[in-house]
């Protein structure tokens, strides 16, 4: 497992939302192993890759604070989280940490991974499963509300088909 | 959406139930949808990149999610759809759309597969996609299933 396919959405996720709200995001310094299925937290959105391997990014958040980065994006007040508006922006921001972890990795691996578009999601009670695939998270606090993220490749743990991306 | 860009989903989850010797596949109404109210139990999603890019989501209640897990796995009773019951709806959910890829592939379109999702939840509310999704249901003998398509074309 190389640490690099990992990490780098963390990283990313801090960059974007500070950049685009100014929002702090304290933590998000850890991976840990999920098990496999994920209770989500309120607003989830999930964007899946392909191209020399496979995966899944998961950004997954409290309502208190879908809505505040809605109405800080937006300049609005929305207050409810099946507000189309505030789906939509959990989905671009997604959207947008997805594309620059990916060029980064497709920069540095050559994995020429394509995004999907972003799904994003709310309702009572949401468990999100992906089967067959390992997957690590990293949690995140704000002054609105806790983040985490979670990332799954398949076939997860084999190096060796990393390294192969080093022939070529 | 041109409907040459719908029809291979339709077809394969109509090919693939048959498989399993599912009858009575009917398709039911059509309608467009910005934003999906899903009232089902489950949601399986599975992503498409290529010449086509989108998610197509297929919902169902958990009842039906389990007579198809027993008709995958040869008539065995399948009374909660435990882990091994998710994977295979997850499998179903990627059988369905890499069987359209072919289809699609077939038509000169090279379309991949990425990683099924799934959700369950109440009351539901989803966006697949940046332009409308396109809500089809099919009626089986196993019951309802929803199929979602966002594409981005």
């Amino acid at each position: 497992m190389d640490i690099n396919l990992y990490d780098i959405f963390g990283t990313s996720v801090k960059d974007i939302i500070k950049e685009m709200t100014g929002l702090d995001i304290r933590g998000m310094d850890d991976l840990e192993q999920e098990p496999g299925e994920i209770l989500s937290m309120g607003v989830s959105s999930i964007i899946t890759f392909a191209g020399a391997r496979k995966g899944r990014l998961l950004v997954d958040m409290e309502p208190s604070l879908a809505i505040y980065l809605a109405n800080a994006l937006l300049g609005e007040e929305y207050d409810n989280i099946k507000n189309r508006m505030v789906l939509a922006t959990v989905s671009e921001i997604n959207n947008i940490v997805s594309g620059d972890a990916i060029t980064k990795l497709n920069n540095k691996y050559s994995m020429g991974l394509r995004l999907t578009p972003p799904i994003v999601f709310t309702g009572q009670d949401v468990i999100i499963s992906i089967p067959k695939i390992s997957s690590l998270s990293s949690w995140g606090d704000t002054d609105y509300g806790k983040i985490r993220i979670n990332i799954a490749w398949e076939g997860g743990n084999n190096k060796w088909m990393l390294n192969t991306y080093f022939l070529f | 959406m041109d409907v040459k860009y719908i029809l291979p989903f339709l077809e394969s989850v109509k090919s693939v139930l048959e498989q399993y010797g599912v009858e009575n596949i009917k398709r039911g109404q059509l309608a467009k949808k910005d934003i999906m109210h899903v009232n089902q139990d489950i949601t399986a999603v599975v992503g498409v990149v290529g010449h086509i890019r989108g998610n197509i989501a297929y919902s169902m209640s958990e009842d039906t999610a389990r007579r198809i897990v027993s008709a995958m796995m040869m008539g065995m009773p399948v009374e909660q759809l435990d882990e091994m019951g998710r994977s295979a709806i997850g499998e179903f959910a990627n059988m369905v759309t890499g069987n359209a890829s072919i289809l699609f592939s077939n038509s000169g379109l090279e379309v991949d597969v990425t990683p099924p999702s799934i959700i369950f939840g109440k009351d539901m509310y989803f966006i697949i996609s940046t332009v409308q999704t396109i809500k089809i249901d099919m009626e089986t003998s196993l019951g309802k299933i929803e199929i979602y398509i966002g594409l981005e074309i």
